[in-house]
């Protein structure tokens, strides 16, 4: 239970996270994580039949969810006058979700739809799934979080059962309030709805991972949708326990490669007249921290041209060369440094996000103060000698490439992975 | 500083009615024109040190290309000045931990970003630098109308974005949505000329607004825009955005997609501006039927049939103008029961009226949930300069809530009636036609499609 009150505002930030995610999903069972996320949103047996969404959307508030790779979250942001419901709806699916065989049936239909909506039918739309598939090795760290068809259509409500009993207990949550309210009222209401829920045994996740590749990995995907060719680029990420430092040098060093107008990969004449859009960041969805299993450095390029890609990968390695060779000088580096401390405090003025980010580093990594510490270790800790290091990892580590090409027609065989 | 009035300090937040009128967001502390025309509005919300910066500027775009050579100056707005290149330029930004973007539509010119709090000086002084003297040589703009061009090329690609084009098409005719639309070939065709006419008309104080929220004491922030914006120049009479016309309903339009795998259908009827008193019962009403996630189209559509994940109606305003607007992506073989469903749900909207309990949900919905959407400054930052942009005043947010109170149950049923007529919608289907038209038999009737 996270109390972080900031009484400046009317508003307060509830958020839930539960120690499962997509990876942490048996194999056959693609794809449960999510779909039992639709289901718990809702809520519990207590707000059957209005549901979770309509009782907080009538104080005033709103909310939602997300299953990523090592996390479930349930978040909400109301007026501080919700804070007793919110936490009584929580404490209420967190107890008994209400769960119906109809519920089931049409929250696998919905998610159909947000599969259609979210990848089949957009331009590019297996990005950035389609990068852990071609780094990663281990079936939990290559899949998608949307899951197999097949095995999405054989669920059933037992198994829903035992998912929320293995994955749900309170043992596995972390409960995080922030915004507007007074920390004695919300420990003693806090106390009064969730200290007699049962404790229950928790399956423990499974330890996912993996040695680092040991050669590119390549892959060509078609693309009908797509009007231009892409690549997509993946490196692995430092560990962000054990190679902390490492770990925040390559936050900086994605944010000189790509993030400004003035980033390093937008200047050269060769990248930059290549590439209609380029995106580099890290963590599978662009938000750091995010999991604590193999995580990911992306960068995304669409160009016009068949040669594009070549000259954007060039770009790249002839960039990540000279950073590796010349240390960054200090004046581009606190400029950089301190744009993206401003942009990870700007995060934490909203308190439904801030509460979604600290809860997110007490539940990985059992540090919530990490999120707020995160603008001030980038601004004043990352030194240029440790993004050159950062940069000389990347150059010489191997990465997983893959090439979108525009339209059905995919080169004969081009769909499989292929060894460079 | 001439003709503004700076009013009363209010916290942020600290208001003393806070149980009483939830949601009740505050006054800005300060709303002033400057001798010059520019708007300065200011809102003290110190949550965390920085302060969120938005400028707007009106325009209406009066010719097929301007739209897209307003985009293009936008681009180049903030790629260095008369007196530093790009690189000294955005060094400077970034040295203060400052963003600052620009974007353009058919409407205004806005620049978007934020600054550490102690540095708003020095941000707002390279802010009136760009928008006073930017580098509009060709050298710059060269690279740009290629990217501008580019890059407008790849955002049609998306199927909502094929959608919005066809549906802009359909409710304003084609010489308005090209007059509206940028296109490629007009950004590779702009000129040095055009860029330097385009700003001299209309990057001028007069009729601009500039917003600042966050981390900020009212009086020195509006000291501080008054001294570094004080010397711009007004510019000729600031355009007023044109007032979009009244269009008909009638049938969809099909837009053929060959294998997509999900049909965008949105649909679009006329509406009531910002500033009109009719405004909160139409919107109420508007929530009951698909704004809210408890209202009637989505418990059907995605609770119930699970055809659609995200859907949805809501009101799209632009100065002088509303459009009521239903949306929901639904698979091919859903595509005609999705919209025989909307249609039943309007046709209800008359039929069987939105109820006291349904209303009143609506109601506590949108009080309370304006004010939590508008908790971080940013939200509210951007919040203010879209309400201000349709015209109404800095005391809207402030006012919202008490003015919803005073809607009468009997208002609603009104604005039900009169505005979800099935007969008054029009809009679009993106499909692939081959999946779709053998599911059209007897839905064909259902909104013409």
């Amino acid at each position: 239970m996270l109390l972080a009150p900031n009484p400046v505002g009317a508003s307060i930030g509830v958020a839930v996270h539960y120690n499962v995610g997509f990876r942490t999903e048996p194999e056959g069972r693609t794809g449960l994580a999510h779909l039992f996320e639709h289901l718990m949103f809702q809520g519990g047996r207590g707000a059957a039949p209005v549901g979770y969404l309509p009782q907080v959307q009538r104080a005033g508030g709103f909310g939602d969810a997300r299953t990523r790779q090592d996390v479930t979250v349930y978040y909400a942001a109301a007026p501080a006058s919700a804070l007793e419901m919110l936490l009584t709806l929580e404490v209420d699916r967190m107890r008994a979700p209400f769960i119906s065989a109809r519920n089931l049936r049409t929250q696998t239909a919905v998610i159909d739809e947000e599969i259609r909506l979210m990848v089949r039918n957009r331009p590019y739309g297996t990005f950035p799934w389609v990068l852990p598939r071609a780094l990663h090795r281990r079936a939990e760290n290559a899949r998608d979080g949307y899951g197999e068809t097949v095995d999405l259509a054989s669920f059933d409500i037992p198994l829903c059962e035992r998912f929320f009993a293995d994955h749900y207990g309170p043992g596995n949550a972390v409960v995080t309030l922030t915004g507007a309210f007074d920390r004695g009222v919300a420990e003693r209401l806090v106390r009064r709805h969730f200290e007699d829920l049962p404790a229950r045994e928790t399956v423990r996740s499974p330890d996912l991972h993996e040695p680092l590749p040991g050669e590119e990995r390549r892959l060509t995907v078609g693309d009908p949708h797509a009007g231009s060719p892409a690549v997509a680029v993946g490196y692995r990420m430092p560990d962000p326990v054990t190679e902390r430092a490492d770990y925040l040098a390559h936050l900086v060093l994605a944010a000189l490669l790509g993030q400004g107008r003035q980033a390093l990969l937008r200047r050269g004449p060769t990248a930059a007249s290549e590439a209609a859009s380029l995106s580099v960041g890290c963590g599978l969805f662009g938000l750091p921290l995010d999991t604590a299993g193999p995580d990911l450095l992306t960068l995304f390029a669409v160009h016009e041209h068949e040669r594009g890609a070549e000259h954007i990968l060039d770009a790249l390695d002839a960039t990540l060369e000279a950073l590796a060779t010349d240390e960054i000088a200090a004046g581009p580096l606190r400029a950089t440094t301190a744009r993206w401390a401003a942009g990870a405090m700007r995060e934490l003025g909203d308190p439904g996000t801030r509460a979604q980010l600290l809860g997110l580093r007490e539940t990985l990594f059992g540090e919530a103060e990490l999120t707020q510490a995160l603008p001030e270790l980038v601004r004043g800790g990352v030194t240029g000698e440790q993004v050159s290091r950062a940069a000389a990892r990347l150059r010489s580590s191997h990465r997983a490439v893959v090439h979108f090409v525009p339209g059905q027609a995919v080169p004969r065989g081009a769909a499989r992975e292929m060894t460079a | 500083m001439t003709g503004g009035v700076v009013q009363g300090r209010r916290g942020y937040g600290s208001r003393p009615d806070a149980g009483g009128a939830q949601g009740r967001l505050p006054l800005p502390d300060a709303d002033i024109v400057l001798g010059n025309g520019l708007r300065v509005v200011v809102c003290s919300a110190p949550v965390v040190p920085l302060v969120e910066i938005r400028l707007t500027t009106p325009y209406a775009a009066t010719a097929p290309g301007e739209v897209t050579h307003c985009q293009l100056l936008a681009e180049l707005l903030l790629r260095g000045t008369a007196h530093r290149d790009a690189d000294d330029y955005d060094a400077a930004l970034a040295a203060h931990g400052a963003t600052l973007d620009a974007a353009a539509d058919a409407r205004r010119l806005t620049v978007t970003g934020h600054t550490m709090a102690d540095a708003l000086p020095a941000v707002l002084a390279l802010l009136a630098e760009a928008v006073r003297g930017p580098r509009l040589t060709e050298d710059v703009l060269a690279p740009e109308r290629e990217r501008l061009a580019r890059r407008i090329r790849l955002a049609t690609h998306p199927p909502a974005a094929l959608a919005q084009h066809a549906l802009l098409r359909r409710r304003y005719g084609e010489d308005r949505a090209a007059r509206w639309q940028p296109t490629p070939e007009q950004a590779a065709a702009c000129t040095r000329d055009d860029l330097a006419r385009l700003h001299a008309r209309h990057l001028g104080a007069r009729s601009a607004v500039l917003v600042l929220v966050g981390d900020l004491r009212p009086e020195e922030a509006v000291a501080m825009a008054t001294e570094v914006f004080g010397a711009w120049e007004p510019g000729p009479e600031g355009d007023v955005p044109e007032v979009p016309p009244w269009f008909p309903g009638g049938p969809l339009h099909r837009v053929d997609r060959p294998g997509a795998v999900q049909s965008v259908i949105r649909l679009a009827a006329p509406a009531l501006p910002r500033t009109d008193p009719g405004y909160p019962a139409l919107h109420l009403a508007q929530l009951v039927f698909g704004g809210s996630f408890a209202s009637r189209l989505v418990a059907r559509l995605r609770e119930d049939k699970g055809y659609a994940y995200q859907l949805g109606s809501g009101v799209e305003s632009v100065p002088g103008a509303s459009t009521l607007m239903v949306e929901a992506d639904t698979a091919a073989e859903h595509t005609a029961p999705a919209l025989a469903v909307i249609r039943e749900e309007l046709e209800r909207m008359a039929a069987d009226p939105p109820s006291v309990e349904e209303i009143d949900a609506a109601r506590s919905y949108a009080v309370g949930s304006t004010a939590t959407a508008m908790s971080s400054p940013g939200a509210l930052a951007s919040g203010l300069a879209n309400l201000l942009h349709v015209g109404v005043g800095s005391d809207w947010l402030h006012n919202w809530g008490p003015l919803l109170e005073g809607v009468a149950h009997d208002e609603v049923g009104e604005a039900a009636r009169r505005f979800f007529r099935p007969a008054d919608f029009t809009g679009v289907v993106v499909a692939d036609e081959a999946a779709v038209a053998p599911l059209r038999r007897g839905a064909a009737e259902e909104l013409g499609f």
